[in-house]
């Protein structure tokens, strides 16, 4: 990471062939189109190279750090934009905007998560709308905890044990 | 909140899970780093382990593989970037750069999509760029100074080399990304006035929209007697106090980076620069 710090490009391009296909795929499944998640890509790379030496790998390990950046990165995009992935299966969804989307991304947003959404579909109400709020409309804690006036811990557990028990779904089905 | 001395093993781990979905908020992160620094090497290795497996893991996420043209982009991108923030001699601004050479050398290829600059490459490489940024840079640089004058009249300890600067002493007093923060047009502003008439405290927040890195341009936040440090902190909209930065008192202008992350604190928050005895600033979103 010095390496890319110091603004080697080549060193760029080991970290793009490493973690690109990663960040394409999260992107993709936050951003409401093909065409942003391939911007937000370029934006986090930047990012990557522009926080490069903060890098500390006795906090983190580096694909944990190239997540974390881009996670922070697609989640302030959405703020940003005001656009929320849309999960399709939220009864009382929070007001969300719904500028920039076009017609033909909702199918493609329903079909490149359907598998995400009906593993969310299954959960718990409380893991269910965390998730989705968090997860994949970007909403801060705080936010789902005043939106559904439910404290902030009770929220959090919910989150990390929601997330956590769909890991698990996920593997033990890749796993048959 | 969670307190840093008080998080068991699973409370750590289930803030590790969702610092690596990046769902913790600064506060919360920071106590988690806190928290993770204090623990012990086993349960920490126990953390990073499981916040690579998280991170690595693709079961929850679309099966689609990006297109292979991306990797070109992604590379051009960063270059432009990285050409964006190299210092820039004054001498040089308006010219053509080779950030824009870069770009007009993908107008030929066949993928349409490529010829799509995204919002990055685009604002980067526009010729206006810099020309802006001078106009922007010597009303700045003017304004600091009308403070500066102004300042110096009750305040000696600024410097004349603040009073009289020009852009290039401007950015050795404030750091080189002065620069990047007055030519980006999503950089938003919270401006601090002084909360004592007869003082001349002026101090602007430069934020640039999806980053966290914030700039603090600050005049006569002078060292204390005391030498104990300056606040700066934002209330939201609840009254709910936090932290972002300590500052260091300094005689002449200054400049330091913070994390912020603006919309943490929605749009009413008050923002202020405080000392040990009270309030010095207040500053708002503008």
């Amino acid at each position: 990471m010095h390496r890319v710090a110091a603004g080697d490009e080549d060193a760029m391009a080991e970290l793009y062939d490493r973690f690109g296909a990663l960040v394409f795929k999260v992107s993709r499944q936050l951003m409401p189109s093909r065409a942003e998640a391939e911007d937000a890509v370029q934006e986090v790379f930047v990012r990557l190279w522009r926080t490069a030496d903060r890098y500390d790998p006795r906090r983190a390990k580096l694909v944990t750090w190239v997540m974390l950046i881009t996670r922070r990165h697609l989640i302030d995009r959405i703020r940003r934009s005001s656009v929320r992935p849309d999960t399709s299966t939220l009864e009382g969804d929070p007001p969300r905007s719904t500028t920039d989307r076009t017609p033909e991304d909702k199918p493609q947003d329903a079909e490149r998560n359907a598998e995400l959404l009906s593993r969310i579909a299954e959960l718990p109400e409380l893991q269910k709308t965390v998730i989705e709020r968090a997860y994949l409309q970007g909403f801060t804690l705080r936010e789902i905890s005043e939106q559904l006036d439910a404290p902030l811990g009770t929220v959090k557990s919910a989150l990390s044990r929601g997330l956590n028990r769909l890991r698990e779904r996920a593997k033990s089905d890749w796993a048959v | 909140m969670t307190s840093p001395t008080a998080m068991t093993r699973e409370e750590m781990l289930e803030l590790a899970a969702l610092d690596a979905y990046g769902l913790l908020d600064e506060y919360e992160a920071t106590l988690y780093s806190r928290a993770f620094h204090q623990a012990p090497p086993s349960l920490q290795n126990d953390l990073l382990g499981l916040q690579a497996r998280i991170a690595a893991d693709e079961t929850l996420l679309p099966k689609e593989e990006p297109p292979a043209e991306l990797r070109e982009r992604v590379l051009r991108a960063v270059s432009a970037a990285i050409e964006q923030d190299t210092p820039t001699p004054l001498a040089s601004i308006g010219r053509k750069s080779s950030t824009e050479t870069i770009y007009h050398e993908t107008q030929g290829q066949s993928d349409p999509r490529d010829h799509r600059p995204t919002a990055l490459t685009r604002f980067i490489s526009a010729n206006f760029f810099w020309r802006a940024a001078t106009f922007l840079l010597a009303g700045v640089v003017i304004a600091m100074a009308y403070v500066l004058t102004d300042a110096a009249g009750q305040h000696n300890r600024l410097t004349m080399a603040a009073i009289q600067s020009d852009v290039e002493q401007v950015e050795q007093l404030v750091g080189p990304t002065l620069r990047s923060y007055l030519a980006d047009a999503s950089t938003q502003r919270i401006v601090f006035t002084s909360e004592n008439p007869d003082a001349s405290n002026w101090a602007t927040l430069m934020v640039r929209e999806g980053e966290r890195k914030a700039l603090l341009i600050a005049v006569g936040l002078s060292p204390r007697d005391d030498d104990r440090p300056y606040t700066l902190q934002v209330r939201d909209d609840e009254g709910r106090v936090y932290q972002i930065a300590s500052i260091e008192g300094r005689s002449q202008m200054l400049g330091t980076r913070v994390e912020v992350d603006l919309l943490a604190y929605g749009a009413n928050a008050r923002w202020e620069i405080t000392s040990p005895d009270g309030v010095v600033m207040t500053g708002s979103l503008v």
